[in-house]
């Protein structure tokens, strides 16, 4: 009788318990984010600078990430996209200059493991035109969305896996002449 | 003795018409069978065979393998909407992953 009782508690506690183990890995575990850095964020006029695209993949393995990134087109212009090492495939890269965007995709080789981990995803070359900030170089992301930025894995299907992302604030400042010249109209006036 | 004669002649007239009309029938039937058939045979066109292909089998060999990964890659660069396998709007990383899972 204590036996028939005993499994019947156990019965009860395993139904419980498996549909929440199995919901679990998705929302518990530490999810992706992409962020920008640079180490002159206080670059002049015309002085070109690099912006390191971050990948942290957290608790997740991915197969192939975008990132879509907006800037002022009035106040940067993005000359280059240097892949990283990250991934094998780098399928996709685009600078639209008018739009002020910059778009570059990666993705493993089929077959090969998927990438946990962090990294530089890439880097983007700027050149500020004109002075003024501070302003943000950011990501265009929606959460959830298929639009902007995304971080895709083959162990889940169908899902935009990028849960955060974190842009970079630039202040360009005028040229190093320019600034010579205000300073010594401003001794005179 | 005249009536049995002619009942003799009405009846054997009747089992020949019988016989007769019968004969014609059958003739008719496998006419009709026959012209049924010829007309099945001189089918100008076979009747169609429908395969479905997986979106991701790209060149629609029965396989997604290297070659439909060309054709993939290639539509993934000129943003092609075949390459949209997720039917999102946006060809993008998702629809990676979702190519290189069915990928044999």
């Amino acid at each position: 009788m204590a036996i028939k009782k005993a499994f019947k508690y156990f019965a009860i506690g395993l139904g419980l318990i498996l549909p929440a183990l199995a919901a679990a890995p998705v929302y518990s575990q530490n999810k992706p984010s992409l962020s920008l850095a640079t180490t002159n964020p206080q670059p002049h006029v015309g002085e070109i600078f690099t912006v390191n695209i971050l990948l942290q993949t957290g608790s997740f393995e991915a197969s192939a990430v975008d990132a879509v990134i907006v800037f002022n087109p009035q106040q940067f212009e993005a000359q280059e996209i240097i892949p990283g090492q990250l991934f094998a495939n780098y399928l996709f890269h685009q600078i639209d200059n008018q739009k002020g965007q910059a778009v570059i995709s990666a993705a493993i080789n089929p077959g090969e493991p998927l990438f946990k981990g962090q990294g530089v995803f890439g880097q983007i070359v700027f050149k500020p035109l004109r002075s003024g900030g501070p302003t943000q170089i950011s990501f265009n992301f929606t959460p959830g969305s298929a639009n902007g930025s995304n971080v895709a894995s083959t162990l889940f299907l169908r899902q935009d896996l990028l849960d955060r992302v974190e842009g970079v604030t630039i202040a360009v400042t005028d040229s190093w002449w320019r600034s010579l010249l205000n300073k010594l109209l401003n001794l005179f006036n | 003795m005249n009536s049995k004669l002619i009942k003799g002649l009405l009846v054997t007239l009747l089992l020949v018409g019988g016989i007769g009309g019968s004969v014609v029938l059958v003739q008719q039937r496998q006419a009709i069978i026959s012209r049924a058939l010829n007309l099945g045979q001189a089918s100008p066109t076979p009747p169609a065979e429908f395969k479905f292909y997986e979106s991701e089998d790209l060149n629609q060999d029965g396989l997604i393998d290297d070659q439909d990964l060309v054709i993939f890659r290639e539509k993934y660069e000129a943003k092609d909407p075949v390459a949209d396998l997720d039917n999102s709007g946006q060809v993008n990383s998702v629809d990676y992953s979702l190519f290189v899972s069915k990928m044999q």
